[in-house]
């Protein structure tokens, strides 16, 4: 027989034990060594070439050497197939407590949970969504805003400067005035985003922080509907028992001012958690809206302290640490 | 602001707890918490001291008997003040001091001690703890502390807004008080005849600078006999927060906390020349004030001085050399008012901020300058002996207008959003102690009190009714009006699919913080915007780019336990592209980046399997196939943060990059990790890139047809170079093409591999058939050949 006829043979010789072959380990064994082993047929093929033709050698070791490597690969294919059904299954059937297979967790932040709740609930009663720059200049951040340059209210606000009269906005308020800049009043919007405080670093303050900032324009816009929009926005966000207060504040954009407590009852105190107001015609007159006509309100919130009550955590810094053994809790 | 409730109570009746008047004030937009309140203090009572003797083991320490009304105590008390037959404030054992301080039963020295006698910094009242807290002698023994202590130091806690200069004062704070509940308001005590007949003495007030000094008050008194206040003026002192100096100092601050005026009592021997001058300070002008520092001046700082050097530094603070002393026999009084923009800026740049400065620039009140001066003289005669010898000099050379308000109903109605009636409006606006007139039908003409400079606009008094009103009973509005507006209502929407999207390929959400060291903002290659006054080096410039955040938060977790992460953070990004404001460009960025292994070995896991570059390519061709469902095109390019890098696009749209992070970036940070894989986008261009709408292609209802083609070619060449010319060959007839295998081995040839494309015929308009797939085969395998020098695999 030609060395390439036996060849052939052995291919069938082997898809045929290799497929009567059982897990069995020891019948396993015996077919390795068989075929695959040193004194294997294969070997003995590889060995019987340097009787062969000369001109036919190369086209032989070509043919021997794919012989090997598809025996090896079924082989391997084959033995892997025994061994997975054995681990997933008992006598008594699938061993269902094994683990699924891994796939990697993704997590959205809390901050961008909460913010993404505070969106829905807004949108949800016909607010648009607004975004604008993070460092602006001093008109847009506080003079247009009723907080000329000298007055005592900016002590409010420690202020981040890029320059004399650019500064990292305090507020995502500063949007409010390119809305208004830009649009015609009447207008309803929400304005989500970075700001930037000037703080020692604590758990209970960070340089930075995450805003949303509201503001509805137009001609018959009262405190009272202001009122009865944030106690729903609450409701949603803390659930419809939550205890809120509106008292008497004041910001220099807003006239007349609130600030809005929650109660909390873990530590037994009103918590502040929004502020908000009538628009203060100076700023109407800022933006060239004539303030006899139109008038609105105005509100703020930091993401962070919601997401503080809500979750109680008790160190902003958490946020920015991104520790998975945190983000993996949202 | 430390408020003393005993003080308050000289003005107008309270009969609330500390707890209810602080709620009653925070509802007025005067946020309030209670300061020192006794009434949970339990065990601690008054008590007589029946003896003192020296301790047998110490010599600074005294052994007291201590009686209560029943029984007597033994205790080791360290005060140098102790004596017998005082009565005092006794913490029996068990009893808990403020600041959570707990009594127990001791020994010192070997003498056992049973209760504490207190101080007044133990009991939270001043910082006074040399001493014992001695009470009247009248006091019963055995009565409770608040019994004692509450009727002079309960006190509350107030936080006052900028707006509200008037209530930075126990009167201010009683008004508020007597408007809300009705009760009656008690004036200010002024004696009557105060005014010299002959006036023995002159002074000359010249205002330099009336802008920056409208008003300046003056008038010497005579005689003073310089020594400590009376124990209520000490008290009283104490409780708002203030420790007593003497007579003179403890006048000027009890009328700055009583009425909220600050003035300045000068010696007068310091005014050789009898007069007063008001003017700006020279630039470079040196002045030491009565703290002792000293300080240099600009042009803007506003003094005062006696004609020839300066005494003061005018609404901030006084001079050192102008103080008055134990010596000081006659004085002047200074009552001005002081222009607020002026004295914040003088106080900002010196970093003074003092009782006297937060009242002027909040603005203080110009009339209030007449009454400060008659109050600190009858304070004078009642309590120093002294008499005014001049005239009171009232130079006013910039004359204070109150605004003239109309008010209407309307109005308040209009924004309030609920009926206010007539009634309550006018008499709100009595007892504002506004000035009024009706003008015409539910229309009133306002002139506000100099005391409430933020009263100037109508709006100011609608906010004073509303608040006056109560935020509480402002009824809330059971539905809501909106707008048709004819945009979505989030122009970055789709930024919740990329959310999505991420978090279900497993990705972990970051926020970072955005200041970084400029070395660190930097690495990317572009121009940092820098912060002027940063809070420290490693954070004066704003980051260019999120990588470094999610590195760092990398190096973190692993260091905390947690390894084989993908991360990834949408924000904002600044870099400055020209110089100015308008060469600051934000940009919204998107980068995620994979570490570590993406499959642990396991019982379904052969083997550990680490992340690479193509984890990435897998994650963004998810990405753009469910949100864009385009294939994504690769470019290898150079970027500063990565060693190698491509352009990613979306059909002709480039998006950002991905790649093999820098090394460079990795020891920049100082970090230990290894190879990180990341993409980088645009986060605007991919949304566009996003929100761009692909017309549906209808499915085609024609079979597949099928084809394999295994390439033997150069080791150096790429599979996409081979799949694009394929594709270009497919007369677009090819639905589907990708590798499946490649094979390196010598068997092919030196240096040679093959690569076998699985190729997916289809078309839409008929079914294919070989005679047209065919051709199309064979001119695939002749391009290749000629390009490539591909060969098919025999």
């Amino acid at each position: 027989m030609s060395l390439q006829k036996k060849i052939k043979a052995v291919r069938i010789s082997f898809r045929t034990a290799l497929d009567s072959l059982t897990s069995d380990k020891n019948a396993i064994e015996e077919l390795r060594s068989k075929y695959l082993g040193r004194k294997g047929e294969i070997a003995s093929l590889f060995s019987q070439m340097v009787t062969a033709d000369p001109e036919e050698i190369p086209l032989l070791g070509k043919a021997l050497n794919q012989l090997k490597n598809d025996c090896l690969v079924s082989f391997e294919k084959k033995v892997r197939g025994f061994e997975k059904p054995v681990g997933y299954s008992t006598s008594s059937g699938m061993d269902y407590t094994l683990p699924g297979i891994h796939f990697p967790v993704g997590s959205l932040h809390p901050l961008q949970q909460i913010l993404d709740e505070i969106k829905d609930v807004f949108t949800s009663i016909g607010f648009s969504i607004a975004y604008g720059p993070e460092i602006d200049d001093d008109f847009h951040n506080f003079q247009a805003l009723n907080i000329p340059k000298h007055h005592p209210a900016r002590d409010m606000q420690d202020t981040f400067f890029i320059d004399k009269n650019i500064v990292l906005r305090t507020h995502t308020s500063n949007v409010q005035i390119h809305l208004m800049e830009n649009n015609n009043p009447p207008l309803r919007y929400i304005v989500p985003g970075r700001v930037y405080r000037n703080e020692e670093i604590s758990f209970k303050s960070y340089c930075l922080f995450h805003q949303v900032e509201g503001l509805y324009v137009d001609k018959h816009i009262s405190f009272s509907e202001m009122k009865g929009m944030l106690e729903y926005f609450v409701k949603r966000i803390f659930g419809r028992d939550v205890k809120i207060r509106f008292r008497p504040s004041y910001f220099p954009f807003t006239e007349p001012s609130a600030e809005v407590d929650i109660w909390d009852e873990k530590r037994d105190q009103w918590m502040e958690i929004l502020g908000c107001g009538s628009v203060d015609p100076a700023v109407f007159e800022n933006v060239g809206y004539d303030p006899e006509i139109w008038q609105g309100y105005a509100f703020g919130m930091g993401i962070e302290r919601i997401a503080m009550l809500k979750y109680k955590i008790a160190d902003i810094r958490d946020f920015y640490q991104n520790d998975v053994r945190f983000l993996s809790q949202f | 602001m430390k408020v003393s409730i005993n003080w308050l109570r000289k003005f107008v009746d309270v009969s609330e707890t500390p707890a209810e008047l602080a709620e009653m004030l925070t509802m007025l937009g005067l946020e309030a918490e209670v300061g020192l309140d006794f009434s949970g203090f339990d065990n601690i009572i008054s008590a007589k001291v029946l003896s003192s003797t020296k301790h047998p083991n110490a010599d600074k320490l005294k052994l007291c008997q201590v009686f209560d009304g029943k029984d007597t105590y033994q205790v080791v008390c360290g005060a140098p003040n102790v004596n017998a037959d005082q009565t005092v404030i006794f913490a029996k054992t068990g009893s808990v001091l403020p600041g959570d301080f707990k009594i127990k039963k001791v020994k010192i020295r070997g003498e056992k001690s049973t209760g504490m006698i207190c101080s007044e910094k133990e009991l939270g009242i001043s910082d006074e703890h040399e001493g014992i807290l001695v009470i009247p002698d009248n006091t019963e023994p055995g009565m409770h502390i608040s019994e004692v202590l509450n009727p002079v130091f309960s006190s509350l806690e107030l936080d006052i807004l900028p707006n509200r200069p008037d209530a930075l004062s126990h009167l201010g704070i009683a008004r508020e008080i007597a408007i809300k509940t009705g009760r009656r308001l008690q004036k200010l005590e002024i004696l009557s005849n105060l005014n010299p007949k002959t006036k023995s003495e002159t002074v000359q007030v010249h205002i330099d600078d009336p802008d920056g000094c409208p008003r300046y008050i003056a008038g010497v008194v005579k005689n003073v006999k310089v020594g400590p206040s009376p124990e209520w003026m000490g008290d009283a002192l104490k409780c708002a927060g203030m420790r007593p100096i003497n007579n003179l100092v403890d006048i000027s601050n009890y009328v700055l906390l009583e009425m909220g005026h600050p003035t300045h009592i000068f010696d007068f021997e310091k005014f050789p020349e009898k007069t007063v001058c008001v003017r700006k300070a020279k630039k470079g002008e040196k002045f030491i004030t009565l703290d002792e520092e000293k300080h240099t001046l600009n042009a803007e700082h506003l003094l005062i001085t006696n004609g020839k050097t300066p005494v003061a530094l005018a609404g901030i603070m006084g001079g050192l050399d102008s103080a008055v002393a134990e010596t000081t026999s006659t004085v002047l009084i200074e009552s001005a008012y002081f222009d607020p923009v002026t004295i914040r800026k003088g106080s900002k740049t010196l970093g003074m901020l003092t009782e006297s400065s937060r009242r002027f620039e909040r603005g203080a009140d110009p009339e209030g300058a007449v009454t400060a001066f008659w109050r600190i003289v009858t304070l004078l005669k009642e309590l120093t002996g002294g008499e005014l010898v001049s005239e009171m000099v009232d130079s006013y050379p910039k004359k204070i207008k109150p605004p003239s308000i109309i008010f209407r109903k309307s109005k308040l109605e209009n924004i309030g959003g609920f009926p206010i009636p007539v009634k309550f409006i006018e008499k709100t606006l009595t007892s504002l102690e506004i000035d009024w007139k009706k003008s015409s039908k539910e229309e009133w003409k306002c002139i506000p009190p100099s005391f409430r400079p933020d009263l100037e606009r109508e709006s100011d008094l609608v906010e004073e009714m509303i608040r006056i009103h109560g935020y509480d009973l402002v009824p809330s509005a059971q539905s809501f009006t909106s707008l048709f507006t004819y945009d979505a209502p989030d122009p970055m929407a789709s930024t919740g699919k990329i959310h999505n999207c991420l978090t279900g390929l497993g990705y972990r959400q970051c926020f970072h913080n955005t200041f970084q060291s400029k070395k660190i903002a930097s690495i990317s290659g572009k121009t940092t915007v820098a912060v002027v006054n940063p809070l420290s080096v490693l954070m004066s410039d704003i980051r260019t780019s999120l990588l470094p955040g999610l590195l760092e938060t990398i190096d973190y977790n692993i260091k905390n336990g947690t390894s084989n992460l993908q991360l990834y953070e949408m924000g904002q990004v600044h870099s400055q592209e020209k110089k100015g404001f308008d060469g600051i460009i934000e940009k919204g960025a998107l980068c995620g980046v994979v570490h570590g292994l993406i499959h642990k070995k396991g019982v379904h896991v052969d083997d550990d399997r680490e992340q690479s570059f193509f984890s990435i390519k897998g994650h963004i061709n998810v990405l753009l196939k469910q949100l864009v469902h385009l294939e994504a095109n690769y470019q290898e390019c150079e970027h500063p943060e990565f060693d190698q890098c491509f352009t990613v696009s979306a059909g002709d749209q480039s998006i950002g990059v991905a790649g093999i992070v820098s090394s460079r970036i990795v020891q920049a940070l100082k970090l230990e990790i290894g190879e990180v894989f990341a993409f980088m986008f645009d986060l605007e261009q991919f949304v566009n890139v996003i929100d761009a709408l692909l017309p549906f292609k209808a499915i085609s209802p024609f079979p597949i047809a099928e084809r394999e083609l295994n390439f033997v070619l150069k080791e150096d060449i790429q599979a996409g170079e081979i799949k694009n010319q394929i594709i270009r060959s497919g007369k677009g007839l090819i639905k589907h093409i990708e590798p499946v295998n490649i094979f390196l081995h010598d068997s092919l040839g030196k240096g040679m591999k093959s690569i076998l494309f699985k190729l997916v015929f289809q078309s839409d308009t008929k079914t294919l058939e070989d005679k047209e797939v065919n051709p199309i085969i064979d001119e695939i395998i002749s391009v290749v050949g000629n390009k490539f020098g591909g060969k098919l695999r025999a």
